[in-house]
């Protein structure tokens, strides 16, 4: 198993003291060096075409790798020089619209332009989310069975396309295949498609993380390792801003290490199913990212050890 | 004694996921940070409001985050004005306006704009000419296509008793070889003026000249400071100048850059300048810091001039 | 060499936004796991005579049984995040105790405080099983009032009283720190160090001595195997306005910077340190030292990546 860190530990979205400076190129600059330092030799990318264009330097698309950094080669040579030589994978969520067709046609839409920019970036994998948040998706959840057969159909023709990239499903708690809703679609999907196994969004969503990872056995394309101490007793998953209950303020996504999901399980269970890919630290929603990539690094040493 | 300035502050708070933190206590206890203290509205406002200022101009990049909390844009302006802050207005761009074919795509969007404005109980829609200079500057066709567009977009505000301030950006195509024009060939009925003194300091105007020459146009002020007037243009016509690699900011809170505020204070007061002034600190790493020392600026400095 | 980082990257003085955290318990305990997870297995402490009541930092044997329950359950604590030593402890001696005024510092005042605090440093370094102690030269010269006209008794006496300390010492090395701010600044340091038992080494605080105008290369050649432990400091200051003379030299009131920045982050040629380390055959402790610094997680992979880097070389 291999193991990578995301980049989606910055928070490019939400008001916190000095978020300004994670606009400016330098603050990745020095990121890359910290998430190498911190002895993670790979990163993950969240996949954001459109976001603010290139006025900010979030390395999140090719257009900000082309202005910032000059191109896909320049990009990696800075990686390279912080010790990161791997760009793992790359990920990002549809969202919803219009019609079956409308949200399917976008879907794959934006899933080749993840392949396109994955191959150039020499990725491993590709994490699609299988839906948008539960409550954006309005007319749609009138016709969830039709939805999941086109979106099933859609993710056998992108593995064509995928070559040797892996291309991964991830089941967001708040996501209309939550928890163990899971499985019954990837029997449908196209063998080559796996699951992203990301081990808070099924823990809240009220699976054990291990005996998931045991049902999806050699089904599992990539991990990612999120923690959390989230109980969703509201059911805030149906509701705008999951990621922020309204029912009571609180870090859904925990650092690694510091929320409750059992790592030396999920590690076995992973052993246990032969899984050999990536396994992604993914501090998102961290309050500190360099004591998040600390908090990582002694937590999976404590598992390793 | 009634107030002439009322003064606003710009949102740069970003995505804000709460509407109100009723278990403070225990979000504070989970990281023991300072994080927790900038994650609702209800806090925001209260800032706003314990700093001194009676308002807040948002953008519309913000609608979205603010949607997904308040669903009705009036219940927002109410959850607003409980905590003692109006909305002053919303900035806004223009896309592509040098091109004809794009006028009646950009009355649509300010008629959606307005109506959003109205909504906040706004007075102002600040409107960016939207590309960047780097983009290609204004040919002749392109000035006389941007002064059509403003007109007809200022006429749709108007009729919904909102004020369109060209709002001027360092780097934008709207720049330093056609900008006064601009502003003198629009309609002053319609096409009013929005005064970023940062900004137009950086493409290179004296800033109290400026407002003296067009005072009559000016109807709201972005205030901020810059330590970088007249930039050389190759700086400012470079793709992408606004968000520096090294971090370097234009902008700085009123009093720690090198513009003549006292000056301009002083014109306002000989102008008889009466309503909504915004203090904008973009790139602050505090915004609650730059709030309150902007905040005794404005009253404790500059007030002592006019106010 | 061996490698330690010192948790005097922890401000506890001076405001910054959460500050408040660094004197609850549950900031230490997580700080030793952070320092570990850094890879540094070694750390560096302050010693404080007088302990901070108010705080759960581990800095005064007081505080350590009262807080961590001695120095058993404290070796164990650090064990587990992956700290197996506490490799040294530091203290700078000041002109008539805390509560008392330079005006009427007398010498034997002032190296007698010295050498009452420098056992009980001792004593609290050997219960840590520290291998060495870093002792100031002195307090800042802007604290100094008349002792400055008695320089030479200063010394004389300080020097005297370092060999009675060395005396005490057993195993533990005592090191003198000579900081920009101090009377034995730069290469004055040397000809005081001649003066000095053989049985004391120089504490190389590589920042001190760049600002100081010494170059820490040449510095580390003449200390040669005196050398007793290194403090890798890095900095991008220079003392033009002579602020070390100023009250509060730390924060220049000629123009407000950070002296001292995180390892890697100044102009210190870490790999001209390195190298001339090697030369004089130094085997002791070096240890990270990214006081003021602005986050203590960025600087311990600040730090992290400036070593990483060197071991390449």
């Amino acid at each position: 198993m291999k193991t990578a860190f995301s980049l989606e530990t910055v928070n490019t979205r939400y008001q916190e003291p000095n978020r300004n400076r994670v606009e400016s190129k330098y603050y990745w600059e020095e990121l890359f060096q910290l998430v190498g330092a911190g002895g993670f030799h790979a990163v993950e990318l969240p996949y954001d075409p459109g976001f603010m264009g290139a006025r900010c330097c979030f390395p999140f698309s090719k257009v900000v790798m082309d202005v910032k950094f000059g191109g896909v080669e320049g990009f990696k040579k800075v990686l390279a020089d912080a010790k990161i030589d791997k760009i793992a994978g790359i990920f990002a969520s549809p969202r919803a619209a219009g019609s079956v067709e409308q949200y399917v046609e976008g879907f794959k839409r934006s899933v080749k332009g993840m392949l396109g920019l994955a191959g150039e970036l020499g990725c491993d994998y590709v994490t699609v989310s299988a839906s948008p948040e539960y409550c954006t998706m309005g007319a749609l959840l009138d016709k969830k069975a039709e939805l999941l057969d086109a979106l099933a159909a859609a993710l056998g023709e992108l593995a064509d396309e995928a070559g040797d990239i892996k291309l991964c499903v991830r089941n967001e708690f708040w996501g209309i295949l939550r928890g163990a809703g899971m499985h019954d679609f990837m029997a449908k999907v196209d063998k080559r498609v796996g699951y992203c196994v990301d081990l808070a969004h099924i823990k809240i969503a009220g699976e054990d993380p291990a005996e998931f990872i045991r049902k999806a056995g050699d089904r599992v394309g990539v991990v990612i390792l999120t923690d959390t101490c989230f109980e969703d007793k509201d059911e805030v998953w149906k509701g705008p801003a999951p990621a922020f209950p309204r029912t009571g303020a609180t870090q859904v996504f925990k650092d690694l290490g510091q929320g409750s999901v059992d790592l030396c399980a999920v590690f076995a269970a992973l052993k246990e199913v032969g899984f050999d890919g990536w396994a992604t630290v993914d501090n998102r929603q961290t309050r500190q990212v360099s004591r998040g990539i600390l908090r990582a690094r002694y937590a999976l040493n404590a598992v390793e050890g | 004694m009634e107030k002439n300035i009322r003064y606003s502050y710009m949102s740069h708070w970003k995505d804000i996921p709460y509407r109100e933190i009723p278990n403070f206590r225990d979000f504070y206890y989970e990281d023991k940070t300072n994080y927790a203290y900038y994650q609702s509205w209800d806090q925001i406002f209260k800032y706003h409001a314990g700093c001194g200022y009676e308002g807040m101009e948002v953008a519309p990049w913000d609608l979205f985050a603010i949607r997904t909390l308040f669903p009705d844009l009036r219940e927002f302006r109410a959850f607003a004005e409980e905590r003692g802050v109006e909305i002053s207005g919303m900035f806004h761009g223009m896309n592509g306006g040098r091109f004809k074919e794009n006028i009646p795509r950009n009355v649509e969007q300010t008629k959606a704009a307005v109506e959003n404005v109205v909504l906040l109980g706004g007075k102002h829609l600040n409107v960016c000419p939207g590309e960047n200079y780097a983009d290609g500057g204004l040919d002749e066709e392109g000035i006389l296509n941007t002064i059509e567009c403003l007109n007809e977009m200022g006429r749709v505000c108007e009729d919904n008793g909102v004020k369109l301030g060209v709002h001027n950006e360092f780097f934008c195509i709207m720049n330093k070889p056609n900008h006064k024009r601009i502003i003198e060939a629009t309609d002053p009925r319609y096409v009013h003026y929005c005064l970023d003194t940062a900004q137009v300091s950086i493409i290179g105007e004296d800033l109290c000249k400026f407002y003296d020459d067009y005072h009559e146009r000016i109807v709201t002020f972005h205030l901020k400071d810059t330590a970088d007037p007249k930039l050389p243009d190759e700086i400012r016509y470079a793709p992408f100048p606004e968000i520096q690699d090294d971090g370097h900011r234009w902008f700085w809170e009123l009093g720690f850059g090198v513009l003549d505020f006292e000056g301009l204070f002083t014109l306002m007061k000989k102008h008889g300048f009466k309503g909504w002034a915004t203090v904008e600190t973009d790139g602050t790493p505090d915004l609650l810091a730059s709030m309150a020392y902007t905040g005794y600026y404005v009253r404790n400095v500059l007030g002592k001039i006019y106010c | 060499m061996k490698i330690a980082f010192s948790l005097d990257t922890v401000n506890r003085s001076y405001q910054e936004p959460n500050l408040n955290r660094t004197a609850l318990k549950f900031y230490w305990d997580e700080l030793f796991k952070l320092v570990g997870a850094g890879g540094f297995d070694a750390i560096e402490m302050p010693f404080s005579a007088m302990p901070k009541v108010r705080s759960w930092d581990p800095f005064s044997k007081a505080q350590l049984e009262a807080r961590y329950g001695g120095a058993e359950p404290f070796a164990k604590q650090l064990k587990e995040a992956g700290i197996s030593k506490v490799a040294g402890l530091f203290f700078t001696p000041s002109v008539g105790g805390p509560f008392g005024s330079a005006s009427v510092a007398s010498a034997d005042g002032f190296v007698g405080g010295m050498k009452n605090t420098a056992e009980k440093l001792l004593a609290y370094a050997e219960e840590l099983g520290c291998e060495y102690v870093i002792i100031s030269a002195s307090p800042e010269v802007s604290s100094m009032g008349g002792l400055l006209e008695k320089e030479e008794e200063v010394l004389d006496k300080l020097a005297a009283a370092y060999s009675e300390l060395a005396d005490k010492a057993g195993n533990i090395k005592i090191c003198i720190r000579n900081e920009f701010w101090g009377i034995l600044r730069g290469d004055k340091m040397h000809d005081f160090m001649a003066k000095v038992d053989e049985r004391i080494g120089y504490c190389v605080d590589l920042a001190h001595v760049k600002i100081a105008g010494s170059d820490p290369v040449e510095f580390i050649r003449r200390a040669g195997s005196r050398i007793g432990c290194v403090s890798l400091t890095d900095t991008c200051f220079e003392d033009k306005a002579e602020c070390w003379k100023q009250p509060n030299p730390l924060f220049p009131v000629t123009g407000a910077t950070q002296i001292f920045r995180d390892l890697g982050q100044g102009g210190i040629d870490l790999k001209g340190v390195f190298a001339a380390l090697k030369e004089a055959g130094f085997d002791g402790w070096a240890t990270v030292s990214n006081r003021q610094s602005k986050q203590v997680s960025r600087g311990i992979l600040r730090a992290r990546y400036a070593l990483n880097a060197l071991e390449e070389v």
